[in-house]
C-alpha cells in the first residue's frame, strides 16, 4: 500500500468504521477527528517529498478496470495538486472541530459525511483520468448537499441544497457531454494521452464552452453565481468552510489542470471573454457585498469577488498570473474558512447572523474581535498576508496581458477593502447591542485552535512565499509550456 | 417417400438430443411450473394456504434454472428446428431475468404474507410469464416471439387484475389487457406483411434477405417495420405509446408493479437490441431517425411529466418511461458502444428498481403513497432512507452509483454514433429527472412533515422480513460497490455485445 | 375468373353488412348472431379463395368456441337494450374518417399487384408418384406441427393453461381465515379429553 491509497482510504476507512462500531458520542467525534487529521501529516510528507524538479506525475499508482486492455485510472500527485490536497486535509478536520458542539442531531452521519467528502477530494485531486475526475467532482456534492439539506440552519436550506446540487449538475452534464467528445475522439480518458492528443479548433472551441460551464458554475463566475450565497448562508458552519476552502477551488482546478493544457487556441480564443465575465464578477459582487446584512453573504460575495481574481490570473497566459492565482486559490482557502468560522463562533452563540443586531462585541470578546479583524485585513489583501502575495502576482500577470482588465480588476478590489473593514466596524465597534449581553463569552480553547493554524499560516505565506511558489513554479510552467 | 426431404440436415436423433441439451432450463421450467400447478390443486383441496410453500419452491426451481443455464453448453446455437436461438448475449440476459426474478417472487413473497392472500398460482402466474419472457428473448422466428409475448402478456394481465377487491387493480389489468391486445394486433400485422413482403418467417433470414437486396427494392416492407415494431413500442412504453403506463402502474398492487417494471423491460430490450442490431441492421438508415425521435421524446416527456407527479408510483412510471427513452436511445447509436451501453443501462436500472420496489414493499404498512408520505424516514429507518437515497440516485445518473454508467455509456454510444442533438436533449432531461428524484430525497432527509410516519415506526417496528432487508441492502451496497469496481460491469457487458455482434 | 370475384366480392358484401348489424342493432343477441353470421360469410370468403384450412379453423375457433361463449354470456347477463346507443353515430364521421385514411395509406404503400394470380399455382403436369406419396392438408400440418414446430404447439397448449389459470385466480375466492369443516379430523377427535365438565 503507498502512502496516496492510505491518504485516500483512510478517511473512507474511518468513517466505515464509525458506522459499524459502536462508540459513544464523544468516542465518535474523537475517532473522525483523528481519522480526518491522519491524512494531513501523510500530505504534508507527499507534497514536500516530491521531486520539485520534475513536472510529470509522481507516486503513481494503476489500476487496470478492464484486464486486457489499456484502460487504466491513474492516481497520482505532482505540484500543483499536492498543496490543494494538503489544504483539504488541512481543512477537514477544522470542520469537524467547527461542529463539535453544535450538532446534536445525527452526530455519526454528520462525521460520516466530513470523513467521506475529504476521502472524495483528496481522491478527485489526486485523479488524472479524466471519467474519474468527473464523477469525483459530481460526487463530491452528495455530501455536501446532504450536509446543507439536514443540518443547515433555516427552513431555506432545502432550496439551497437544491440550488447547489442542480446549479453545478446542470454545469457537469456539458462537461460531461464535452468528455464522452473526447473519448470518441481519442478513446482514452488519461491524462497523459489526452494532453498528448490534438484537437481540431471548431471541437476545442466547442469543448471549452462545456468545461467553462462546469468549472465557471463551480467556481463560480458572475452570471451563474446564484446558488453560492444561498449555499453558504444555509450551511452549517463546516459547510460554509469546505465551499469556500476547497470546493469553489475546484473550479480553479479544472481550469488549470484540464482547460488550459488541453484546449490551447480555444483558451486564446476567448480568453477576453473570461476576463470580461471576471471582471464583471470583480465589481458587481464587491458593489453587492456592501448591501448585505447577512454575514455569511458579504463574505460569499467577497469570495466571488476574490475568485473572479483567480480566473484572471489563470487567464492571464503568464507564469506569473498562474503561480499568483495558485497562491490565491491557497491564501484565500485559508482566509475565507477563517472567516467562516469566525461567523460560525458568533452564531454559535447568538444564533443571527444579521449585521445589525451585533455591535461593540470588541468589548466583550476581545479575542474574538482581533482574529476576526486579522481575517477581514487578510482578505481585503494587506501586504504581510497571503492573499496580498496572490492577488499581487494575479494582477501583475494580468497586467502583462491585458492592462486594462488589470485596472479595472484593482480599482474594483477597493470596495473589497471597504465592505471588509465596514462589516468589521460594525460588529465589533460602537455600543453593546442587547443581544451581546446574553452570552459574552470569548473564544473557547477549541475555537482557539481551529484559528491558530489559520492565522499562522496566512502570515506564514504572506512574509516568506517563497516555498510555496517554488513548489508551483514547476507544474505551472509546465502547463504554461503544453497550453501557450 | 420423404415429401420435405429438401431438409436433407434433419435426422431425428441429433434434433432431439440436442434440443434437450440445450433447451434444458426452459424444459425443466416449464415441468416445475406443471408440477407446482398440480402440486397446488392437490394440496390446496386441505384447506391449507400454499402461497407461501409455491412461492418459495418457485424460488427455488428459478435458481436450478439459474445453475442449468450458467452450466449450458456455450456458444452460438439453433434449437428446436431454429425456432430457438442462443447466444452470449441472450444467457447473459437471461441469467440477470432470472435473478430479477428471484429477486421479484422474494419481494412478492413478502407482500403475500403481509396482505395475507391465499393464491398459489401468483408464483405460478409469475413463473409462466418468465417462460414466455425466455421464449420471447431467444425466438428466431414470427411465431415463437409472437407465443412468448402472448405467454408474456397474458399472465401479466391476470397479475394485474389480482387483487380483485380493489377497482384500480380492475381497471390496470382491463387497460393492460386492452392496450396488449391492440400492441398484439400490430404485431401480428407488420409480421403478417413482413412475411407477406419478402416470404420470410425466421429472422436470420432477414439479415441475409436484405443484405442481398436494396431494402428499397422489397416494396413496403418499411411500412411492415414500423408497424411491427410499433408494438415493442407499446410493450416498453416508449412515448407515442406510453399512455397505459403510469395508469397501469398505480392500479396495479406492489409486488405486481415491480414484476411489470423490472421483467419486461430486460427482455424486451434484449429482443428489440438483437431484432434491431442482427437481423434488421440494412434498414438502419431507416429505422435511425424515428426511433431516436421516439428515444428523445420519451425521455423528454417522462422526465416532464414527473414533474408534476404527487404519487410516488406514477412518477416512477414516468421515470420508467424516461428510462425506455434512454435505452431506446442508446439503442438507435446503431454502434458496438450502444448495445453494451443498453446492458449496462438494464443492470443498473434493475438494481435500483429491486431496491425502490423492495424498500416501497416492505414500508407498505405504512401506506406510502404519496411522495409527502416518506417525510421524517430518515430519522426513524435511515437504513432503509439510504436504500432509497442510492436508488433514486442511481435512477438519476449521479456519478458514484451506477447509475452513472449507464447514462455515461448511453450518451458514449450516442456521441459515437453522431446523435448530437439527442444527447444534448439527453442531459439536459437528466438534468430534469434529478430534480425530481432529488424532491422525494428531500422529503425523506429533510423533513419531518404533518403525517409522521414515527408514529408507524415506533408502534410496529420495523416490517421489513430478513429476506426482503438482505434484499435491499445487498442491492443498495452494490449500487455503490460497482462504481468502485466497474470491471465486471464493463465486463459483462463487453462480452455479452461481443456476444451480440459475433 | 369474373364469376368466381363477383361471388367472392358479393360475400364480402354481406360480410360487411353483417358487420354492420353487429354495432347498428339495438339487442346485444341480435348482435353477436350477427357477428356469427359475418363469422360464416368470411369462411366463406376464404373457401373461394381455396384456403379450406384456414375457413374450418374459422368455423370451429370463432363461430364454434368464441361466438357461442359470447352468445351465452349475453343470454346469462340479461342485459337491457342499451339507452346510449342513441349517440352512436356521432362517432360515424370520425370513424369513417380514420377508415379512409387507413385504406388511403394502405393503397399508397402496398405494391399495386399484390392480388395472387391464382393460375400461377395450378401445376401444368400432374406428378402421379408425388401425388400418390404426398399428405393431404390435415396430414401435412400435423406432420408440421409434430415434427418440426412441437414447441409451437407446447407453447400453445401452455398458453392455454395459463387462459385456465388465469382465469381461476380471477374468479375463485379462497379466503385466508375461512372455518372449513374436516370429517376426518372431527371423528379422529376423542371426546373424553375434549369435554370438561365445569363447575
Amino acid at each position: 500500500m503507498s502512502w496516496l491509497e492510505i491518504l485516500i482510504l483512510f478517511p473512507f476507512i474511518t468513517s466505515f468504521s464509525l458506522l459499524i462500531i459502536s462508540f459513544t458520542e464523544a468516542q465518535k467525534k474523537l475517532v473522525a477527528l483523528w481519522g480526518a487529521l491522519v491524512p494531513l501529516p501523510i500530505s504534508l510528507f507527499a507534497w514536500v517529498g516530491l521531486d520539485h524538479a520534475n513536472f510529470q506525475l509522481q507516486n503513481i499508482i494503476c489500476y487496470s478496470v478492464l484486464p486486457g486492455t489499456n484502460s487504466e485510472v491513474v492516481l497520482g500527485l505532482d505540484g500543483l495538486s499536492a498543496p490543494l490536497v494538503s489544504l483539504t486535509c488541512f481543512l477537514c478536520p477544522l470542520c469537524i472541530l467547527a461542529g463539535w458542539q453544535v450538532i446534536r442531531v445525527g452526530v455519526t452521519e454528520y462525521l460520516v459525511s466530513w470523513l467521506l467528502l475529504e476521502g472524495l477530494l483528496v481522491a478527485v485531486f489526486t485523479t488524472f483520468d479524466l471519467l474519474v475526475f468527473y464523477i469525483l467532482f459530481e460526487a463530491t456534492l452528495i455530501p455536501i448537499f446532504v450536509m446543507i439539506g439536514i443540518w443547515g440552519s433555516r427552513l431555506r436550506k432545502v432550496k439551497a441544497a437544491y440550488q447547489l446540487f442542480l446549479y453545478t449538475l446542470f454545469g457537469s452534464v456539458f462537461m460531461l457531454l464535452a468528455l464522452l467528445l473526447i473519448f470518441a475522439q481519442v478513446g482514452s480518458f488519461d491524462y497523459g494521452v489526452l494532453i498528448a492528443s490534438n484537437f481540431s479548433i471548431e471541437r476545442q472551441l466547442l469543448l471549452f464552452l462545456s468545461f467553462f460551464l462546469a468549472f465557471g458554475i463551480k467556481i463560480p463566475m458572475v452570471p451563474i453565481h446564484l446558488w453560492l450565497p444561498e449555499a453558504h448562508v444555509e450551511a452549517p458552519t463546516g459547510g460554509s468552510v469546505i465551499l469556500a476552502g476547497i470546493l469553489l477551488k475546484l473550479g480553479g482546478y479544472g481550469f488549470l489542470r484540464y482547460t488550459l493544457p488541453l484546449f490551447s487556441e480555444a483558451v486564446l480564443f476567448y480568453t477576453p471573454l473570461v476576463h470580461t465575465v471576471s471582471l464583471l464578477g470583480i465589481l458587481y459582487a464587491s458593489f453587492t457585498t456592501l448591501r448585505q446584512i447577512d454575514m455569511k453573504k458579504a463574505i460569499a460575495y467577497s469570495s466571488i469577488a476574490h475568485i473572479g481574481v483567480v480566473t484572471l490570473g489563470i487567464f492571464s497566459g503568464n507564469l506569473m498570473g498562474l503561480v499568483g492565482s495558485c497562491v490565491l486559490i491557497l491564501g484565500h482557502g485559508v482566509v475565507s474558512p477563517g472567516l467562516f468560522l469566525c461567523i460560525g463562533v458568533l452564531y454559535d452563540r447568538y444564533k443571527t447572523r444579521l449585521v445589525r443586531y451585533y455591535g461593540g462585541l470588541a468589548q466583550v470578546m476581545p479575542l474574538f474581535s482581533a482574529v476576526f479583524l486579522f481575517f477581514s485585513i487578510a482578505n481585503l489583501g494587506l501586504p504581510g498576508t497571503a492573499n496580498f502575495v496572490g492577488e499581487f502576482l494575479c494582477f501583475s500577470g494580468c497586467f502583462q496581458s491585458n492592462n486594462s482588465a488589470a485596472v479595472l480588476a484593482c480599482s474594483g478590489m477597493i470596495s473589497s477593502a471597504a465592505y471588509s473593514l465596514w462589516l468589521f466596524c460594525r460588529i465589533s465597534f460602537g455600543t453593546l447591542k442587547t443581544v451581546s449581553f446574553l452570552q459574552v463569552a470569548d473564544l473557547n480553547r477549541r475555537e482557539f485552535f481551529m484559528f491558530a493554524p489559520l492565522v499562522f499560516i496566512t502570515l506564514w505565506v504572506g512574509f516568506y512565499p517563497k516555498p510555496v511558489i517554488s513548489l508551483l513554479f514547476v507544474p505551472l510552467s509546465c502547463i504554461l509550456e503544453l497550453g501557450f | 417417400m420423404f415429401p420435405f426431404s429438401v431438409h436433407s440436415r434433419f435426422s431425428y436423433f441429433s434434433f432431439f438430443s440436442n434440443d434437450l441439451v440445450s433447451l434444458l432450463p426452459e424444459i425443466f421450467l416449464v415441468c416445475c411450473i406443471c408440477l407446482f400447478l398440480v402440486h397446488g390443486v392437490v394440496f390446496s383441496k386441505t384447506g391449507r394456504i400454499l402461497s407461501t410453500n409455491v412461492a418459495n419452491l418457485s424460488i427455488l426451481a428459478l435458481v436450478f434454472v439459474c445453475i442449468l443455464l450458467c452450466c449450458s453448453p456455450g456458444g452460438n446455437y439453433l434449437a428446436a428446428y431454429s425456432c430457438f436461438f442462443e447466444d452470449d448475449f441472450i444467457r447473459i440476459i437471461k441469467v440477470f431475468l432470472l435473478l430479477t426474478c428471484i429477486f421479484c417472487v422474494t419481494l412478492s413473497l413478502f407482500y403475500i404474507q403481509l396482505e395475507k392472500s391465499n393464491t398459489f398460482e401468483y408464483s405460478v402466474l409469475l413463473l409462466i410469464s418468465l417462460f414466455g419472457i425466455i421464449a420471447v428473448l431467444g425466438a428466431n422466428d414470427f411465431l415463437s416471439l409472437y407465443l412468448g409475448l402472448e405467454l408474456q402478456a397474458l399472465s401479466f394481465y391476470t397479475l394485474a387484475a389480482n387483487v380483485r377487491v380493489s377497482e384500480f387493480a380492475t381497471e390496470a389489468g382491463l387497460k393492460y389487457f386492452v392496450i396488449g391486445a391492440v400492441a398484439s394486433g400490430f404485431y401480428l400485422f407488420g409480421a403478417s406483411l413482413l412475411y407477406g413482403f419478402t416470404g420470410c418467417v425466421r429472422f436470420s433470414d432477414f439479415s441475409l434477405l436484405l443484405s442481398h437486396i436494396a431494402p428499397a427494392e422489397v416494396e413496403g416492407i418499411f411500412l411492415a417495420f414500423f408497424i411491427f415494431f410499433s408494438s415493442f413500442l407499446f410493450k416498453v412504453g416508449a412515448v407515442p405509446f406510453h399512455a397505459w403506463v403510469p395508469d397501469v402502474y398505480e392500479g396495479t398492487s406492489l409486488n405486481v408493479t415491480a414484476i411489470f417494471a423490472l421483467l419486461p423491460k430486460l427482455a424486451l430490450f434484449g429482443v428489440i437490441t438483437r431484432l434491431l442490431f442482427c437481423y434488421f441492421f440494412s434498414l438502419f438508415d431507416v429505422w435511425q431517425f424515428p426511433f431516436v425521435l421516439c428515444a428523445v421524446f420519451s425521455f423528454v416527456w417522462g422526465s416532464l411529466a414527473a414533474l408534476g407527479q404527487g404519487r410516488i408510483k406514477r412518477l416512477l412510471a414516468y421515470g420508467g418511461i424516461s428510462h425506455s427513452g434512454y435505452l431506446l436511445f442508446g439503442v438507435c447509436s446503431g454502434t458496438v458502444y450502444g448495445a453494451q451501453g443498453v446492458v449496462i443501462y438494464l443492470l443498473s436500472y434493475i438494481l435500483s428498481g429491486v431496491t425502490i420496489f423492495c424498500s416501497l414493499v416492505g414500508l407498505r404498512f405504512s401506506r406510502v403513497r404519496y411522495i409527502a408520505d416518506f417525510a421524517g424516514l430518515s430519522l426513524f429507518s435511515p437504513g432503509v432512507a439510504f436504500a432509497i437515497a442510492a436508488s433514486l440516485l442511481s435512477a438519476a445518473g449521479i456519478p458514484p452509483v451506477v447509475g452513472f454508467f449507464g447514462k455515461l455509456s448511453i450518451f458514449l454510444s450516442a456521441l459515437a454514433g453522431s446523435l448530437y442533438v439527442g444527447a444534448l436533449f439527453g442531459v439536459l432531461c437528466s438534468v430534469i429527472s434529478t430534480f425530481y428524484y432529488l424532491r422525494i430525497l428531500r422529503t425523506i432527509f429533510f423533513e419531518n412533515g404533518s403525517r409522521p410516519l414515527g408514529a408507524f415506526f415506533s408502534f410496529f417496528g420495523s416490517y421489513f422480513s430478513k429476506e426482503l432487508s438482505f434484499l435491499v441492502g445487498f442491492c443498495a451496497v452494490l449500487l455503490f460497490w460497482i462504481p468502485i469496481n466497474p470491471r465486471i460491469l464493463f465486463f459483462i457487458s463487453f462480452y455479452s455485445s461481443i456476444g451480440l455482434i459475433g | 375468373m369474373l364469376f368466381q370475384q363477383s361471388i367472392l366480392c358479393f360475400i364480402a358484401g354481406l360480410a360487411c353488412g353483417a358487420g354492420f348489424l353487429v354495432i347498428s342493432s339495438k339487442s346485444p343477441v341480435h348482435s353477436v348472431l350477427s357477428l356469427i353470421f359475418s363469422f360464416v360469410l368470411c369462411s366463406f370468403v376464404l373457401l373461394t379463395l381455396e384456403i379450406d384450412i384456414l375457413a374450418l379453423i374459422f368455423l370451429i375457433v370463432y363461430v364454434g368456441a368464441i361466438a357461442i361463449l359470447f352468445l351465452f354470456v349475453v343470454m346469462i347477463l340479461n342485459v337491457k337494450v342499451a339507452e346510449a346507443r342513441a349517440n352512436l353515430f356521432q362517432y360515424f364521421p370520425l370513424g369513417f374518417f380514420l377508415l379512409s385514411l387507413l385504406y388511403f395509406d394502405l393503397g399508397l404503400l402496398m405494391p399495386a399487384s399484390f392480388s395472387v394470380d391464382v393460375a400461377h399455382f395450378i401445376p401444368f403436369y400432374l406428378e402421379w408418384p408425388k401425388a400418390v406419396l404426398s399428405f393431404g392438408c390435415l396430414e401435412s400440418i400435423g406432420f408440421l406441427l409434430y415434427t418440426y414446430f412441437p414447441f409451437y404447439l407446447i407453447g400453445a397448449g401452455l398458453l392455454l393453461l395459463l387462459a385456465i389459470v388465469g382465469a381461476i385466480l380471477l374468479t375463485l375466492h379462497r379466503g385466508v381465515g375461512v372455518h372449513r369443516q374436516e370429517v376426518s379430523f372431527q371423528n379422529r377427535r376423542d371426546w373424553v379429553e375434549v369435554l370438561h365438565m365445569v363447575q
